[in-house]
């Protein structure tokens, strides 16, 4: 080997060994590399939230082709657009949130925890301002304590410190000073455990509110008690008083009303005329309501009820305010006493200048009948016994006599004192009323009997009244008589009996086979007015009278009848005992 | 109306956590376009627990809607 190979073998190894340096410095810096690379896959890994790789899961090789990295940094970049589009929905919403919260009418302010002050409105400082709980500066990260808790802080009155331990919404009114009153609604916003992070603090004014409600409950209060004591008055009159509206519908009656309308009990709504008129409708046919609603002035008539009951009814307009009648006040009288008294009144002064004239009459009458009874004596007295003048003189000495009883009568009939009560003999009541009314009866071939009882005792009564009682008896058994038979007949008769009663009174009867009364007049027979005779014929007070008269005597007066067949008039009065006045 | 998505499967049973998620997130970014226009749904198949855990959490965080099913012997996780 010569020097010149020495050498370059020399260098050689020389290169190798420099070579190998070169490799070993090489492997050293890829194995770096690699560690690192993994290292830093590892930290995005763990960013990820992941495990570290294991270098046995994955060799190098594997590693790269896989590329970790890229894949890692795709994902941000999609995660990061991600967040970016969250983040302008948030900022979107955030937006529209602060516009909600400013233009709401409510005042909102959101605190946390420690009352401090995360978030408000523009309106949550105005009405809390004029609340009396104000704040200065910015007031975002201050304590709210005072501004959202009375002084006297309780679980009560602090809706924040409700809302805190309930975790559950709350409501209440506050009132931070008098007169101003706020609504609040405390809304907690929770954490994913559960825990209260936010309160939400809603407040509304609602003082004005509250004022109207109180004016409003006060005056409904005055108004009940007005309408208690409307009513209190619409009850107390007696008289049937009805509000009705257009329709004629009744909107309220008084107690005086329902009774007038008792026995037919009337569904609500229904009409005045259908309630109170069944079948007989004088609202309709006069048309007084319809009337008073057009004219706006009161109107009035008289009514004559289905049960004959004279009643005054009133229609008074109720104006609603626009000019216009929206309801009509009806108030019904019975009048009907009132009247009767009215006709009674005029039929006692016709009868007192009847009773004074027929007494003149009689009196005058009494003078001349003297003279020719006394001329009729003489004649008797001059005559011979069987002289044809001894018996004419005889008899107008007889029906001279007879004159002088009627005239006798008739003044003791007009004699005024008519209210005392005396004992009397029921025969003298029964001759005193024939001794007016017999002549009529036997001119109209009526028949009648007198059936007293042997042994009875006085009655005790006023005469005059009880004659008036059985001449008014007896009138109507002569009409009744005479309507069946025109002129004589078997049954054209009348019985007037008395006997004692099984309880002590006496018991007078007038009996006539007359026409007879419907069961249907019947009912009637003591309405006042009521008649079956022709216009002119009868007034239709003589029963009602008559039957007062006996119970003003404290007697009964009743009527037994069969149509076509008799009527018989029964009255009891009480009986005279020896002592009584 | 409801679109019918495409579904693709992609089985990574037997890998385990860090290797299975970032089989699934390559996966994802690979049809990031047809997942964002809803035309798309992939289902992944592993077997490993914390898969279920790690993979959900980083596509919520991408923007995907994501459902965990569980399976016989594996779990469903099915992107949309």
């Amino acid at each position: 080997m010569t020097i010149s190979g020495e050498k370059n073998i020399a260098d050689l190894q020389s290169r190798v060994h420099e070579l190998e340096n070169q490799l070993n410095s090489l492997k050293k810096s890829h194995e770096d590399a690699i560690g690192y690379i993994r290292d830093k896959i590892n930290q995005l890994l763990h960013v990820m939230g992941t495990l570290p790789l294991k270098p046995e899961e994955l060799d190098d090789k594997t590693l790269i082709q896989l590329d970790p990295i890229g894949i890692i940094a795709e994902s941000f970049a999609q995660i990061l657009r991600h967040h970016r589009k969250t983040n302008e929905e948030l900022a979107l919403a955030r937006d529209e949130l602060a516009a909600i919260l400013d233009s709401t009418g409510a005042g909102i302010l959101v605190v946390d925890r420690e009352r401090r002050l995360q978030a408000f409105n523009p309106r949550a400082r105005d009405l809390l301002c004029h609340a009396g709980t104000c704040w200065e500066g910015d007031p975002i990260g201050q304590d709210f304590h005072a501004v959202i808790c009375p002084p006297q802080e309780t679980l009560e009155t602090c809706i924040f410190t409700k809302v805190l331990a309930t975790r559950q919404v709350a409501e209440q009114i506050d009132s931070f000073r008098k007169n101003n009153y706020l609504q609040v609604i405390g809304s907690p916003i929770l954490t994913e455990t559960g825990d209260v992070k936010l309160v939400v603090l809603a407040y509304i004014d609602v003082t004005e509110r509250l004022q109207t409600e109180e004016a409003l409950r006060e005056s409904e209060n005055r108004h009940k008690l007005l309408s208690a004591q409307l009513k209190a008055v619409f009850d107390g009159i007696k008289d049937p008083l009805f509000l009705i509206d257009k329709d004629k519908t009744i909107i309220l009656k008084n107690e005086a009303a329902d009774e007038m309308m008792s026995g037919s009990p009337q569904p609500e709504g229904i009409s005045i005329c259908d309630a109170m008129l069944p079948g007989d409708d004088p609202c309709q046919e006069s048309g007084i309501i319809d009337e008073c609603f057009r004219t706006k002035s009161p109107q009035g008539m008289r009514w004559i009820s289905p049960q004959d009951r004279s009643i005054d009814v009133q229609i008074f307009p109720v104006e609603s305010g626009f000019g216009t009648v929206s309801h009509a006040v009806v108030a019904m009288k019975d009048v009907t006493d009132q009247v009767l008294l009215q006709e009674e009144t005029l039929r006692a002064s016709q009868l007192a200048a009847l009773g004074e004239l027929a007494a003149g009459v009689a009196h005058e009458i009494n003078n001349p009948i003297n003279g020719i009874i006394n001329y009729a004596q003489i004649l008797v007295n001059i005559s011979a016994a069987d002289s044809r003048t001894a018996e004419v003189a005889d008899r107008i000495l007889h029906e001279g006599d007879r004159i002088a009883d009627i005239v006798t009568h008739l003044l003791n009939f007009a004699r005024p004192d008519k209210n005392k009560r005396v004992p009397v003999p029921i025969k003298e009541l029964f001759d005193n009323a024939l001794a007016l009314i017999g002549t009529m009866l036997t001119k109209d071939s009526i028949r009648y009997h007198v059936d007293i009882e042997p042994n009875l005792p006085p009655v005790l009564c006023n005469p005059q009244k009880t004659e008036q009682v059985l001449l008014n008896l007896l009138t109507n058994a002569r009409y009744a008589l005479n309507e069946k038979y025109v002129g004589p007949a078997d049954n054209k008769k009348i019985t007037m009996s008395a006997k004692r009663t099984d309880g002590g009174t006496l018991c007078i009867q007038v009996r006539d086979e007359g026409t007879g009364i419907s069961e249907l007049n019947l009912a009637r027979i003591f309405t006042p007015f009521f008649s079956t005779k022709p216009a002119g014929k009868g007034t239709g007070l003589g029963l009602s009278i008559s039957k007062r008269i006996i119970e003003e005597l404290d007697g009964t007066l009743k009527i037994d009848s069969k149509q076509g067949d008799y009527t018989c008039v029964t009255i009891e009065l009480p009986a005279y005992r020896a002592g009584q006045r | 109306m409801s679109v019918t998505r495409e579904t693709i499967c992609i089985d990574i049973r037997g890998q385990i956590c860090p290797a299975a998620l970032l089989m699934a997130l390559k996966a994802t970014n690979e049809h990031k376009i047809s997942l964002e226009q809803g035309r798309l749904c992939l289902e992944i198949l592993t077997d490993n627990r914390d898969a279920t855990v790690t993979i959900p959490e980083a596509v919520r965080n991408m923007g995907y809607n994501v459902d965990v099913q569980k399976a016989a012997r594996h779990y469903r996780i099915v992107i949309f």
